[in-house]
């Protein structure tokens, strides 16, 4: 299966959003805010690496902050095939989500 | 307060490591210090808390998604360094294998012979009581005990239970309706027998030991008997003269018991031939068992025993019983009186095996830890790479434990293989019957992974603890190892080699001492000359009378030289007899072994006169009976040989007059000096004695003889089985123990030597990859292959030679100990511990020159193409 998850795709949405600032705990904060729902930092990570094996983001260090108890940051780039996987998501959606007949919800 | 949950924190820590440790824990504490700020500590700790709490499973997924692919390399890697080592890899694991398989056969053995006889239920709390017979010529300590002892144990011991007795005649015959047969394990019982042991009953009963003429059998004895399943009921002619009624059929008793049983008879059928057993204080030919209470002590019961023997029994002077209480798990290892059940083992051989066991197993695991560790010596280029890319020490110390481990492990797994496979035929060698199931028992199961364990991480420390702690810089740069001096000749390494070495000399050596002293044995002049010696053993006494006619008949026959009967032959047991010459006081009697013969004696056994006279038909004392006896019974009454003739000679059945002096032979084996002996010029000791037909023949025409002799006994003997065997053979058996110590050492040598020789070929080859260079260097400055064939193999030899240096004395040493058990002994000479040493070095160094010339034929330019 080549298309990515609810998750995948919102951490990539995410991640393009926020650009330069594309770390852990900023994403989770900004998909908290978004999707209101209590992300845990476990699954933030998890999506993240999965997309990294995928090859749709890469990786790269960042500087350690006092906040952070003197740790680096490990921000989050999207690739081309990242931008393209969203694309692809899109479009799927897109299509599935025109055209829908007028659904009768009554028991029947 | 200013600080996230420390558990917390910690927990994650514990399982993330490095990058991700950082990024989880700094965006985990850069919300809670935002989270502070605005909420307050309280709320920011609460949510620090649960999001770890909701985050674990993912974080676990994450730590064991990476480990599996870190595995995965690992196993990659090793399964790579198994190829391009397989000869290598094979013999390390094969050698393994083999020190291990051997020591489980050892300890199988071992735990099979300190079990015997605890599957009685009551095992713990049976004792055999035993008769000391004090005597005036010293204390005989019998196995056996006499008739009246079992009933006065029942009546007035409190603390016995109930105990039982059982007879068991030398030979006694049964005969079907068809067939007769000779049997050595039946036994007359009483049926307390089946209260003491357990005796499970297969078909019918065990009423048959409570009445006369009752008997129950094994499944084996009914099958030979009756060839078929209906059994109870059918009857059986035994000893010529009783029908006895089959009851019922039982299960016989499994390998580990100290004696097995074919066919059990009620002793009440035995009282019908003795009718005073009960009462009678001799003879002493029953083993007698009690089973005490488990409150029972056995200096009070002894004690008690003494009292009533005291009272109640009349002995003569000089005479005493001493009644000892001899545990029934003791009896197999440890008891070795005259006229035991079968053949004991001594506890000391049990050591020796252990010692074997645990020698083979060290040298085996010591081979492997050697291998192991000098092979991973060239992987410090591997280690290096894996610091330089971020490997921590856990992991690097996690990779090679975990392939020592795989290693040892696949070792096991073979090992247990072949034990399994070649369980049979260890039991056919040793005599046993051990299951494969008792390889699951626990004190096998702990030790087996104790050894895992054990060898496993000293195979591994090497590469995993030390070599791990190399700075990755010099590691690549190859320096590592020459820094640690570890090449193939490090100390350790050297020692190892020498002691495998020097217990393999320890095993020829041996092997060649024991070979020597048995041949020694076979050869040495005996006194007497037990080849061409045809001896018939189906008859007894009460045949005499037939017996003359046939051996006269037989003598007319162009290959038999002489015919003589006696009671007994050189190499089997003869009774003793109480005698008395007047020089000793009226009331002193001493025992001396009699053997009962006839005038032909001396000439079919080819034994000298030291004084006086033969046996022979013309004189008509000699009818009745006249005694001859040998040099050391003289010597032991204080006469010279001459003085002996013409002397009175007491038994208790009458006096006769002492007619010759036989020179010394070894009636018995070489193991024991010449014992004091009498003979008397009459073959038959009592009614039912076995009685033995010797026959000297030619030697020419062995099959056409044999055939003449059964077909004359089938003309006059049709009613006895015609069974025989040769002297030289039936003497030999005693040497049965020796033949078998001289197999085991044959074997084990060779196993050692595989071992040592499986560790040398590995270590020379790795030594020749490991001085690649060093060859390439001297190859092009102009060395002969021959000559650094030759360095090579020196090298090596010393070690070999320091083995064999060391290993000599040692087997000298042991070796005197050993011979001290012979009272005839061969020297100890030079040529053994010669052969060993040559076989030894030739072994050895075939095996270092196969890689050594390996080493000299390669090219230097592959050695140095990348300096």
């Amino acid at each position: 299966m080549n298309l990515i998850s609810r998750a995948e795709e919102l951490l990539l949405l995410a991640i393009w959003t926020l650009q330069d600032q594309s770390y852990g705990a900023m994403l989770r904060d900004y998909l908290v805010e978004a999707t209101n729902e209590d992300w845990s930092i476990g699954v933030v990570y998890n999506t993240l690496d999965r997309l990294a094996r995928k090859g749709f983001v890469r990786t790269s260090l960042g500087d350690p902050t006092p906040e952070r108890g003197g740790r680096a940051k490990r921000y989050f780039h999207l690739t081309a095939e990242g931008v393209e996987s969203l694309e692809r998501i899109r479009t799927v959606q897109n299509s599935l989500w025109s055209d829908l007949p007028i659904l009768n919800l009554r028991n029947a | 307060m200013h600080r996230p949950p420390r558990i917390c924190e910690f927990l994650v820590r514990l399982v993330l490591h490095d990058v991700d440790r950082a990024a989880v824990l700094g965006d985990l504490h850069e919300t809670y210090s935002a989270l502070r700020e605005h909420y307050g500590c309280r709320e920011a700790a609460r949510w620090y808390r649960s999001q770890v709490i909701r985050s674990i499973p993912f974080i676990f997924h994450r730590s064991i998604f990476w480990g599996l692919t870190m595995l995965h390399n690992y196993i990659l890697v090793a399964l790579r360094t198994i190829r391009k080592h397989k000869g290598y890899s094979f013999i390390n694991v094969t050698g393994l294998a083999a020190g291990l398989s051997c020591f489980l056969f050892i300890a199988l053995f071992i735990q099979h012979e300190r079990s015997y006889d605890r599957f009685h239920s009551g095992s713990d709390r049976i004792y055999r009581v035993e008769l000391d017979l004090e005597n005036p010529m010293g204390t005989n300590e019998l196995a056996t005990s006499p008739g009246a002892l079992s009933p006065l144990l029942n009546r007035s011991l409190p603390e016995i239970e109930v105990s039982t007795r059982l007879f068991r005649p030398s030979q006694i015959t049964i005969a079907t309706e068809t067939d007769t047969y000779k049997e050595t394990k039946t036994f007359f019982a009483d049926p307390a027998l089946a209260d003491v042991f357990d005796l499970v009953v297969l078909r019918g009963d065990l009423s048959g030991l409570s009445r006369p003429n009752g008997m129950v059998l094994t499944e084996e004895a009914a099958t030979k008997y009756f060839k078929s399943d209906a059994v109870v009921g059918q009857t059986l002619l035994v000893a010529d003269s009783l029908t006895v009624e089959v009851t019922g059929i039982v299960q016989s008793f499994p390998s580990n018991s100290h004696f097995q049983f074919d066919v059990l008879i009620s002793m009440d059928t035995w009282k019908r031939v003795m009718p005073a057993t009960d009462t009678r204080w001799s003879p002493h030919m029953f083993h007698t068992y009690a089973l005490a209470s488990p409150a029972a002590n056995v200096e009070s019961m002894k004690a008690t025993l003494d009292q009533l023997i005291r009272e109640n029994v009349q002995l003569g002077d000089g005479w005493w019983f001493n009644f000892q209480f001899t545990p029934l798990t003791d009896i197999h290892l440890t008891s070795h009186r005259i006229a035991e059940l079968d053949v004991n083992r001594s506890v000391d051989s049990l050591y020796l095996f252990g010692i074997i066991a645990v020698f083979i197993l060290a040298v085996a695991c010591v081979n492997f830890m050697n291998l192991s560790t000098a092979r991973s010596s060239m992987r410090t280029r591997e280690i290096g790479m894996r610091k330089v890319l971020g490997a921590r020490r856990a992991q690097l110390v996690g990779q090679f434990l975990g392939e020592a481990y795989l290693f040892t492990v696949l070792a096991v797994l073979v090992s247990v293989g072949i034990v399994i496979l070649g369980l049979t035929w260890f039991n056919s060698v040793a005599g046993t019957t051990i299951s494969a199931a008792s390889l699951l028992q626990g004190p096998f199961l702990i030790s087996i992974l104790l050894a895992i364990l054990l060898v496993g991480l000293l195979a591994g420390a090497y590469p995993a603890f030390f070599l791990s702690g190399f700075r990755p810089i010099s590691a690549l740069k190859g320096w590592a190892s020459s820094q640690t001096g570890h090449r193939s000749g490090s100390t350790l390494r050297k020692s190892l080699v020498v002691f495998q070495f020097a217990v393999s000399i320890f095993l020829i050596a041996g092997t060649g001492i024991v070979l020597d002293q048995l041949s020694f044995m076979r050869s040495a002049d005996k006194g007497f000359e037990p080849e061409q010696v045809f001896v018939i053993s189906s008859l007894s006494a009460r045949d005499h009378t037939a017996a003359s006619a046939y051996a006269h008949q037989i003598s007319n026959l162009a290959s038999v030289e002489s015919t003589t009967m006696s009671n007994a032959v050189p190499g089997r047991e003869t009774i003793g007899y109480s005698f008395r010459v007047p020089s000793m006081e009226e009331s002193e009697w001493q025992v001396i072994p009699v053997l009962f013969t006839d005038a032909d004696f001396m000439e079919v056994f080819d034994v000298e006169l030291a004084a006086g006279r033969d046996f022979s038909w013309d004189y008509r004392a000699d009818s009745s009976g006249s005694i001859m006896l040998n040099e050391a019974a003289v010597a032991s009454i204080g006469w010279k040989p001459a003085e002996a003739i013409g002397r009175e000679f007491f038994l208790r059945r009458g006096g006769t007059t002492i007619v010759g002096v036989l020179k010394d032979f070894n009636y018995r084996s070489l193991h024991n000096e010449v014992e004091p002996m009498a003979f008397l010029s009459t073959p038959i000791a009592y009614g039912s004695a076995p009685l033995f037909l010797s026959i000297r023949l030619t030697g020419a025409n062995m099959a056409e003889t044999t055939s003449a002799l059964e077909s004359e006994w089938k003309n006059m003997l049709p009613n006895k089985p015609f069974e025989y065997f040769f002297l030289n053979e039936d003497y030999d058996r005693q040497y049965r123990e020796d033949e078998r110590l001289a197999r085991i050492f044959t074997v084990f040598g060779g196993l050692a030597i595989l071992i040592a020789c499986l560790g040398l070929f590995g270590l020379a080859t790795l030594a020749a990859e490991q001085r690649m260079k060093e060859i390439g260097i001297r190859k092009a400055l102009g060395a002969t292959t021959y000559g650094i064939a030759a360095m090579f193999t020196a090298n090596f030899m010393k070690l070999v030679g320091l083995a064999i240096l060391l290993g000599i004395p040692v087997t000298w040493f042991a070796a005197k100990a050993w011979l001290e058990n012979f009272a005839y002994r061969t020297g100890i000479g030079l040529d053994v511990f010669l052969y060993s040493a040559v076989i030894l070095a030739t072994i050895a160094a075939a095996t270092i020159t196969i890689q050594s010339i390996r080493a000299a034929l390669s090219n230097p330019v592959d050695a140095l193409r990348y300096e």
